[in-house]
């Protein structure tokens, strides 16, 4: 069986590890990098079915603008050929900050978000959901 | 007549703003008007009555000379109108209409002169007509200029009478006039010269003496004036900087007022506000009005260099009548440069010490006077405290977006290794790493209790911290609509209540029309998920949740009831205090932070509503909470169709 690839960009590596977990014990390949840059990097030699992406990391937004950035409808995007690749956002900030994040189709093509601490069961069912598996 | 002007000059207040000339020289003009139109008459006059005696009373008259007088007066009276036609188009300053008087005066003399000798000289009726001149002159003129004129009217006239009595100058004869001539009468001539001098000279005298008085009353008006305009300014410049300092909090703008109303003001050219800087050594120009770019780049203004400064925030209002002999400047080349030649400071004294230095500099020297200092002083005084609300205001400012920083990084930092620890020990619990013993499951459970614990607590303490914060932050406030926040809390507790055997109903009497109120939906959600979440918490299975929604007025009320354990009496008055716990919830449910409804209170409050709770201790409990709707509902309520009777209160 082709193991589906899922790609982790956390700067915790604690928070990495409950994530990674219960992925690989439920079959998936599971690859880490640990800020938007190496994220980036990772993406394209990966070429991941699936991300799993922190928002908060260098900076507070840092993983809105990686899904931006890979999600853009620039067709000239040097991530074009991922801009359908479904993204599981982890925030943590969803109630107590002054900025509003919510799964708006226009401002953010995020297919999911998750609240921490992330539930491995309600994670495993997500990515299930979102590879048809 | 060369080193003092002719006209009697008033001491002219030497700061008028444009437009406001005394009162004196604003009346210059219509006083030469006048005398032109005069002169059109006296003009016509001499031609009418030269035309008119020869055939109403049979006297023959020099008639050519008389009437090349006449027209010569309109001629030049002509050229004076058309003269001061040019300088009032021009808006001409009050020398050009001084000097057309006197031009006018002379002119007039001459004719006088040249009318006397052509209609009888000593003899002629017209003598008399000198003394109108006269008065004239001494209305117009400085004493001993007027003086002047009536001893010259005087010598003029004693010259044609010698001069006629010699033979050197024809004798002119009205023919018919007199029967024996008398101008060669030394008696009657003697006579009639010293009566013209004594009358000339008295009328001099009598004429300058009142117009002196008039003048004086004149200048105490006109003075009076210009201090009443000043004060109403000032009062004006004091009035608005109140005004702008209750007005606006933003400093730059106070000040840039500040300074630009002082300037208009005092009527002087510049003026600044300097700052001390946190060295406490430098004064840095905040506010400017009225200087170059490059005399503000002249260097900085250090304490220890500039004594003036030192002066001045020592409490001292300070005048330096002439910079360019002053010895308390720092940079005086620079300031003579600029064209400055007074300057006038003030110091700007806020809660804590000196802030900073007013200054108002002037293009004179020995500009600025006792009264100006009393202003500068006081405007300095509004100052300060504008400037001191404005600090404090940035301050405060500067505080709530430290605050909302840090609540910002509280929250990561703080719920990111409690979610984090959560994480790994539910994995671990799950098994992903291995099997798990009942034991280890155990342990691994009440850990996980624990850290769930702590994280509702963290969530909570920041909830009501946020709270606390937004409230100051009305504008964030949005119209939502409250039902859809409601269904979704329902709807997020129903795999709960089924889990537990509750049945959870959701009942929207007005269904159908948005009940929009004036909330943030994450303050929403909370209020109801804190709500919805103790009535599942404390309803034992088979009971039941009900939420009904429903309007009266302008207000939108959500219950929230269940058949729970209810809450004791006693409990009831310290519900919504930040940590109680109902004793019996307690005993129910060990874990519980005792926030949940001290937030509910206080989101609810922020957005205008109210809670109440009702309960008893074994049947249930029953909370309402009321919002303002933005807008009254459109709909008679009567005319909806009601889903179901409403739920029963207890």
């Amino acid at each position: 069986m082709n193991q589906k690839r899922i790609l982790l960009v956390d700067d915790d590596p604690d928070q990495r590890l409950t994530v990674r977990l219960p992925l690989e014990a439920a079959g998936y390949k599971v690859f880490e990098a640990a800020n938007q840059v190496d994220g980036q990097v990772a993406v394209k030699q990966i070429r991941p079915d699936l991300i799993v992406l922190d928002v908060m990391m260098d900076t507070t937004t840092a993983g809105f603008q990686f899904a931006l950035s890979l999600h853009s409808p620039d067709p000239n995007s040097e991530f074009k050929e991922f801009c359908n690749t479904p993204i599981i956002m982890l925030t943590a900030i969803h109630s107590t900050t002054p900025l509003r994040f919510s799964p708006d189709e226009y401002y953010l093509p995020v297919q999911n978000f998750l609240e921490k601490p992330v539930e491995p069961k309600v994670l495993l069912d997500k990515v299930h959901k979102l590879l048809g598996d | 007549m060369a080193e003092s002007p002719p006209w009697k000059t008033l001491n002219r207040p030497s700061r008028l703003a444009p437009g406001f000339g005394s009162l004196v020289e604003a009346e210059m003009p219509s006083s030469v008007r006048w005398l032109i139109r005069l002169r059109w008459l006296a003009g016509l006059g001499v031609i009418c009555i030269t035309l008119a005696i020869e055939p109403i009373f049979g006297l023959q008259l020099a008639v050519i000379p008389l009437l090349s007088i006449g027209f010569g007066i309109l001629l030049y009276n002509l050229v004076f109108y058309l003269v001061e036609r040019r300088l009032e188009r021009n808006n001409a300053p009050p020398d050009s209409y001084l000097n057309l008087a006197v031009f006018q005066v002379a002119m007039d003399w001459v004719a006088m002169v040249l009318l006397i000798h052509f209609s009888g000289g000593i003899e002629s009726p017209v003598i008399f007509f000198f003394i109108f001149h006269i008065a004239i002159a001494s209305i117009f003129f400085s004493r001993p200029m007027a003086f002047e004129a009536a001893i010259l009217a005087v010598i003029l006239l004693t010259f044609i009478a010698l001069t006629e009595y010699i033979g050197i100058l024809p004798h002119v004869k009205i023919m018919g006039l007199l029967d024996f001539p008398l101008y060669r009468n030394r008696l009657y001539v003697a006579a009639v010269l010293a009566f013209f001098s004594c009358t000339g000279l008295i009328v001099t005298y009598l004429v300058t003496t009142i117009s002196e008085h008039l003048r004086r009353r004149e200048e105490e008006v006109v003075q009076l004036t210009e201090g009443l305009r000043r004060a109403t300014a000032w009062m004006q410049a004091l009035n608005e900087g109140a005004q702008a300092l209750n007005s606006t909090l933003e400093l730059p703008q106070v000040l840039n007022r500040l300074v630009e109303n002082t300037a208009k003001v005092m009527g002087v050219r510049a003026c600044s506000i300097r700052m001390l800087d946190k060295s406490g050594n430098h004064l840095v120009p905040l506010a400017v009005y009225g200087l170059s770019q490059a005399y503000l780049e002249k260097g900085p203004v250090e304490l220890d260099k500039n004594p003036l400064a030192r002066e001045v925030l020592d409490g001292k209002i300070v005048n330096v009548p002439d910079v360019s002999t002053s010895s308390l400047l720092q940079y005086p080349e620079k300031t003579v440069l600029e064209g400055i030649s007074s300057s006038l400071s003030a110091p700007l004294f806020g809660k804590n010490g000196p802030l900073g230095v007013l200054r108002a500099y002037s293009d004179e020297k020995n500009h600025f006077t006792p009264e100006d200092e009393a202003f500068l002083a006081a405007t300095a005084a509004q100052g300060s405290i504008a400037i001191d609300n404005a600090i404090a205001y940035q301050e405060i400012e500067d505080l709530d977006a430290a605050k909302t920083a840090f609540m910002r990084t509280f929250t990561h930092e703080l719920r990111s290794p409690v979610s984090v620890t959560r994480s790994l020990l539910q994995t671990l619990n799950a098994g992903y790493v291995g099997d798990v013993t009942p034991q280890q499951r155990d342990l691994l459970e009440r850990a996980i209790r624990r850290v769930d614990y702590l994280q509702k607590l963290i969530d909570d303490l920041l909830d009501l911290a946020a709270g606390k914060v937004y409230e100051k932050m009305q504008q964030l406030d949005e119209p939502v609509a409250l039902e859809e926040v409601v269904e979704r809390v329902v709807n997020r507790f129903e795999v709960l209540a089924s889990e537990k055997a509750l049945t959870l109903e959701w009942l929207d009497e007005v269904a159908g029309c948005p009940k929009m109120v004036l909330a943030t939906p994450e303050g929403l959600d909370r209020v109801f998920n804190n709500l919805i979440s103790n009535a599942v918490k404390y309803t034992r299975p088979n009971g039941k949740v009900t939420v009904t929604l429903s309007c009266s007025g302008k207000q939108v009320k959500v219950a929230v009831e269940d058949t729970g354990i209810g809450i004791p009496e006693d409990a009831i008055e310290r519900l919504f205090e930040e940590f109680y716990r109902a004793p019996n919830a307690k005993e129910m449910e060990r874990e519980g932070t005792g926030l949940g409804l001290a937030i509910v209170k206080d989101t609810v409050t922020r957005f205008g509503g109210r809670v109440t709770v009702r309960s008893e201790v074994g049947l249930g409990t029953r909370f309402v909470v009321y919002l303002p709707l933005i807008e009254e509902l459109p709909l008679n309520l009567d005319d909806i169709p009601q889903a179901q009777a409403p739920a029963s209160p207890l």
